[in-house]
This record gives C-alpha cells, sequence and structure tokens, in this order.
C-alpha cells in the first residue's frame, strides 16, 4: 500500500468517515513493520482495539436445563399433596377408631369370659347337690 | 430455538459480550458474571430469539443494558468503580514493554469517557461492526455516531501526540 494512501486513510479515519474495510487495512498496516517513523505514534490506537479483540471469556457457558414447573404443574403438584395428606389423616383416624372398638370388644369378651367361671364354679355346687341326692334317695 | 442452535448461535457471541461487559464494568470477574446471567436469560428466552432479525445485536442491547444498570446500582450505592485487581485490557495478548505504557495510556483515556462513547469505541473498533448495527444498539442516530467517533478518535489522537513529545508515561 502506497503511502500516499494510507494517509488519505488516516484522515478520512478521524473524521470517521473510513469503511470496516478501509478500517481493517489500517490495522493490518499498523500491525506490519513497514510503518514509517512519522506515522509511528499512530500504530498504538490500532493495536489496543487488535489486542482487544482477542479477550476472551475463560469460564465455559454451560447451559443449565432447569426446568421450571409451570403455573399449572405448580397447581395439581399442591393439590396432590393436599389430597395425599387428607387421605393419611383419614385412614390414622379410622385405624384409631378400629383399635378403640377392637378394646372395647376385647373388654366386653373378657366380661363374658368372667361370667362362665362364675357359673362353672356354680356347676361344681351342682354335682355335690346331685351326690348327695343320691346319697340320701337310695335307689 | 433448541440446544444445539442455541450453542452454535448464541454461546459463540459469549466472548464478544464478555468483551463488551468489560469495557464497561471494568473487572473481569464482574463481567464474567455479567456474561453468565446474559446467557441464562438468553437461554430462558430461547423461543423469541427465532423471531429476531438479529441475534447479536439483541444480545449485545441486553449485556449493555445489564451491564448500565450494575453501573448504576454502584452509584447509589456510592461504591466506587475501584478494583485493586485490576489487570490491565489484554494481559494475555503479548507485546513489548513499551508498547504496553502506550497501550495503558489508551486504557485509561477510554475510562474517562461516559459509558456510551466506551460502547461506541467498542463495537466500531474492537468488535468492527457496521455503523447500522450500532445505530440500534446505542439508540443512536447515525450522523450522532460518527460525530462522536471522530471525537474520540482525535482526542485519542492527542493523547499519543502529547505522550511521544513529551515522553510521559
Amino acid at each position: 500500500m502506497e503511502l500516499v494512501k494510507i494517509e488519505a486513510l488516516l484522515e478520512k479515519y478521524f473524521e470517521a468517515e473510513t469503511s470496516l474495510k478501509e478500517e481493517a487495512i489500517l490495522k493490518s498496516f499498523f500491525s506490519s513493520d513497514q510503518v514509517p517513523a512519522h506515522l509511528e505514534m499512530y500504530r498504538p490506537m490500532f493495536a489496543y482495539a487488535v489486542a482487544e479483540s482477542k479477550l476472551k471469556d475463560q469460564t465455559p457457558y454451560r447451559i443449565r436445563s432447569k426446568r421450571r414447573l409451570s403455573p399449572f404443574m405448580k397447581i395439581a403438584a399442591s393439590i396432590t399433596v393436599v389430597v395425599s395428606i387428607g387421605i393419611f389423616a383419614r385412614e390414622y383416624q379410622q385405624k384409631k377408631q378400629a383399635e378403640y372398638a377392637y378394646q372395647q370388644t376385647m373388654a366386653a369378651m373378657e366380661l363374658i369370659a368372667n361370667q362362665f367361671d362364675k357359673a362353672k364354679q356354680s356347676i361344681g355346687y351342682l354335682e355335690v347337690y346331685e351326690d348327695s341326692k343320691n346319697k340320701i334317695f337310695k335307689k | 430455538m433448541n440446544q444445539l442452535e442455541f450453542s452454535n448461535t448464541v454461546i459463540s457471541l459469549q466472548d464478544k459480550l464478555f468483551r463488551i461487559a468489560k469495557r464497561l464494568l471494568v473487572s473481569s470477574d464482574e463481567a464474567q458474571d455479567a456474561c453468565q446471567e446474559i446467557l441464562s436469560k438468553l437461554w430462558e428466552k430461547r423461543s423469541d430469539l427465532d423471531g429476531l432479525r438479529s441475534v447479536e445485536a439483541y444480545a449485545i442491547t441486553m449485556t449493555k443494558n445489564y451491564c448500565l444498570d450494575r453501573l448504576k446500582l454502584k452509584e447509589a450505592s456510592n461504591l466506587r468503580l475501584v478494583h485493586s485487581n485490576y489487570e490491565s485490557a489484554s494481559d494475555n495478548v503479548q507485546r513489548t514493554i513499551e508498547q504496553q505504557d502506550q497501550l495503558d495510556l489508551i486504557d485509561a483515556f477510554l475510562k474517562t469517557l461516559p459509558a456510551n462513547q466506551q460502547l461506541l469505541f467498542q463495537l466500531r473498533e474492537v468488535e468492527g461492526m457496521e455503523y447500522d448495527e450500532i445505530e440500534k444498539i446505542l439508540d443512536m442516530k447515525s450522523t450522532a455516531i460518527r460525530v462522536s467517533l471522530s471525537r474520540i478518535r482525535k482526542q485519542l489522537r492527542e493523547q499519543l501526540l502529547k505522550m511521544n513529545s513529551y515522553g510521559i508515561s
């Protein structure tokens, strides 16, 4: 590239009238070793832009597929929780009621069993009575 | 937009978005955070991205707004942007020592500019974007952009001239 052309491009550059292509020409010219002394002062301007464009983000981005629940799903989930708590509570209550009934039944049975025992003792008396009767009224 | 398309179009913008965020937020850490945030937001909105004319312009605008919000928040809580661990622009790029001073000077000068002008510099000089794209992202008229850019370039030239003639480092 002729020096005159570069100087003209620089002129345009400072008026912000250069295209991207022309700016690329300037960038590559000023990164070469053909820069004459009187243009040397412009070198850092272009070197800076080139260096900055090579910066990279050191942390890789990984897509986090945190799937958010849709509002409908949220409602459904809370209904499920409430209903299952209800079912468990009911079952627990039923279990308690059954246990109570069982104990009541057992108590009743025990009462009956006691009565039977008493009755059995009375049968003993009856046997004695029968013996005595037979002794007295000898057949 | 499915995962593969998303990777191809959006994730490939990551470095560009990072550079833009870093231009405004200065610290690399904050720029990284901003970048992750923006990409997550884009991923959530991936179904809307298909309808866009330019995903790139959309992503850059989002980054710009996000960073400006962050800066505003900082100003409101009186936290100045001082980063003791600040690393100068591109230490991962090799350059000569005498060049380093000049590049640091440019860096320092750019930081004195308002956010919008810093962005303009970034988009045109560093990212090499066309004016019509920049217009949309910065929401500026094309003449205003050219006037502003010309002024930035001339101011930079002033700085370099001063440095050359006085040898100030």
